[in-house]
């Protein structure tokens, strides 16, 4: 059935989580259909009511819209994509910063060592 | 009614084998009366073992609802079903009833053609006077007491499986089914031989005389036994066995419904 | 809706419930949790009225569950439930004569859905696909109460995939209460709304899954380990 869920989120925060990387990741596009919750629930292998709430959070963050009896939208506003795109990015470093920090690397530390990452990343080609 | 139809066709579909099983019963039964017959270069003996057959069918209907309830046991198969106690029972009467009949009328036209046969070649066995009408009678009593035996099962079936639920009673529920059968013995003897009874049964009683002529002789007349005994039918005493039958049944779907538990 | 109000349920000297109140809404789907011999069966066959509460009463929208409820509560036991002489199509005509509620379109769709050859002999059919065909008889009904028993136990991973695949497919998930009672909660946990975790006839605890997540940032199971720690 699905998918693993990690025990310490919530499950319907994990959906949103995966629809929106599918949204940064252009699975999904602006303006597609999102499955209903129904088919959704039955992908997923999780509760409808759960489901039910994932969309309710995606609507409230404005990421989709639903069409009353049509279904639900990937928004087609590019700057809330673009936003959320930047949010997304800005949660990624801001775990990465705290873990850095948290190991007592300095700012400088954690650039030229992400520089170096990439750099030796892009000799090898990424694959 | 169609909730009935169904349960009546899942019963005859269920108990085919059973009704095969009896049927098989039967024609061994036949073919042991033939051995012995030759054995004993007897000719009596198949008329004998085809009356035996045709009476055995008394305990059709019981011996059948037995097997039945044990084999849907007190299943969730079977009581999960919004359908009545009363439906559910009846549909294994029902289908019960078919099986036996067909039976029945095999074996009575086998008794029918055996006591003819052996009539014709000068046996011993008679049927004097009517024989049809007493072989009608003799069958409407196997078919009746069939019944009346079949409803006890159904009672001592919810008897059983509603003690299940009474902690102290759960062990000894054989013992209490028996004593519980001695009871009702001594009590049904007691009013039977009450003089209340005994005028009550008088006042509705129709004589057969001609069925105080069935014998079966044997031999060279060493034995002779009457079939039926009490060639008398007292329409009171047919009454009160109806009222009997109606209320244990009724008793027996009461315990299905409020009892019995799965 | 599903009430418990005091129910006492005893065995001879043992309970199988112990003064449990509670109750259950529609549209949702309650995982009810706990070891073997906890209570879970002896709740199941409460509420389709198949055993009598000792004491207090269970109300099943509003009526006391007797063995006429069945008519809204479609049961599915842990044990093989079917006629052993039976044709699957056998097996479903019967239900359809017995269960008004019960759709034979819907049981054609769900026994495509669930690979089913009506033709076949229930003796025939292998663990997984009795599992499966329990399912369907049970599913094909549009039963207000949908009680499911260990419908897991003993099935492999590709089966009990159908299973929870079939379950939401065809659940009516505004109106109907689905009740699982299992003790094998990993796979079913995201399937669920709340659980009730029961222990010698007691209801020891009672969560929303979503919010157990949010609130102590546990999953059941974490979760079932300290409640039945000891």
């Amino acid at each position: 059935m699905g998918e693993e869920f990690q025990a310490s989120k919530p499950i319907y925060m994990q959906i949103v989580d995966k629809i929106n990387q599918q949204i940064i990741r252009g699975d999904l596009l602006p303006g597609n259909k999102l499955p209903s919750v129904r088919e959704m629930a039955i992908q997923t292998g999780v509760n409808p009511n759960t489901i039910q709430r994932t969309y309710s959070e995606l609507e409230r963050m404005e990421i989709v819209e639903t069409r009353r009896g049509q279904g639900t939208f990937v928004t087609e506003n590019d700057n809330l994509i673009k936003e959320l795109k930047v949010r997304l990015q800005m949660e990624i470093i801001e775990g990465f910063f705290n873990n850095m920090k948290e190991l007592g690397f300095s700012d400088e530390e954690m650039l030229s060592g992400l520089e170096f990452y990439i750099k030796g990343k892009r000799e090898k080609g990424y694959d | 009614m169609r909730a009935f139809k169904g349960l009546f066709i899942k019963e005859i579909k269920l108990s085919r084998n059973w009704f095969l099983i009896g049927l098989a019963l039967f024609i061994l039964a036949i073919f042991a009366g033939l051995a012995l017959k030759r054995y004993f270069n007897e000719p009596e003996i198949l008329p004998i073992v085809s009356i035996m057959i045709l009476v055995a069918h008394g305990l059709y209907l019981p011996a059948f609802l037995i097997t039945s309830l044990n084999t849907e046991g007190q299943s969730q198969l079977w009581l999960h079903n919004p359908n009545s106690g009363v439906k559910l029972f009846l549909a294994k009467l029902a289908a019960g009833s078919v099986y036996f009949l067909i039976s029945l009328l095999l074996a009575m036209f086998f008794v029918h053609w055996q006591v003819n046969l052996s009539d014709h070649g000068g046996g011993v066995t008679e049927f004097i006077e009517e024989p049809f009408p007493n072989m009608m009678l003799m069958g409407v009593a196997i078919v009746l007491s069939s019944i009346y035996l079949g409803v006890w099962v159904l009672f001592y079936w919810s008897f059983y499986h509603s003690l299940k639920r009474v902690p102290i009673a759960r062990n000894f529920r054989w013992p209490i089914l028996i004593g519980f059968w001695i009871l009702l013995e001594v009590v049904s003897n007691y009013i039977q031989n009450l003089p209340f009874y005994k005028n009550l049964k008088q006042s509705g009683v129709i004589s057969l005389d001609f069925m105080k002529s069935i014998k079966i002789e044997v031999g060279d007349s060493l034995d002779t036994g009457k079939v039926v005994e009490a060639a008398e039918i007292s329409l009171t005493n047919g009454i009160i066995y109806a009222a009997v039958v109606i209320l244990v049944f009724f008793i027996a779907v009461w315990l299905l419904e409020r009892k019995v538990e799965v | 809706m599903i009430e418990f109000q005091n129910v006492t349920k005893k065995y001879g000297r043992e309970y199988g419930l112990n003064d449990v109140t509670y109750s259950l809404e529609k549209g949702k789907i309650y995982g009810l949790l706990g070891p073997n011999g906890s209570g879970k069966s002896t709740t199941l066959k409460l509420i389709a009225g198949l055993v009598h509460p000792t004491s207090g009463q269970v109300l099943v929208n509003g009526k006391l569950a007797n063995r006429k409820i069945a008519n809204e509560v479609a049961y599915l036991t842990e044990l093989d439930m079917f006629y052993q002489p039976f044709k699957i199509k056998d097996m479903i005509d019967f239900y359809a004569t017995q269960f008004q509620d019960f759709r034979i379109d819907r049981a054609n769709e769900l026994l495509q859905f669930m690979k089913l050859d009506k033709e076949k002999n229930i003796k025939q059919l292998s663990k997984g696909n009795r599992g499966r065909l329990k399912l369907v008889l049970a599913l094909a009904r549009e039963a207000s109460v949908l009680l499911l028993d260990e419908p897991f136990s003993g099935l492999d991973p590709m089966v009990r995939d159908s299973i929870v695949k079939g379950l939401l497919s065809y659940i009516d998930f505004d109106n109907q209460i689905v009740i699982i009672a299992t003790h094998e909660i990993d796979e079913i946990e995201p399937l669920l709304d709340e659980v009730l975790a029961i222990q010698d006839g007691k209801i020891i605890g009672r969560h929303n899954v979503e919010e157990l997540r949010e609130m102590e940032g546990l999953s059941i199971i974490e979760w079932m380990k300290r409640t039945f720690k000891e």
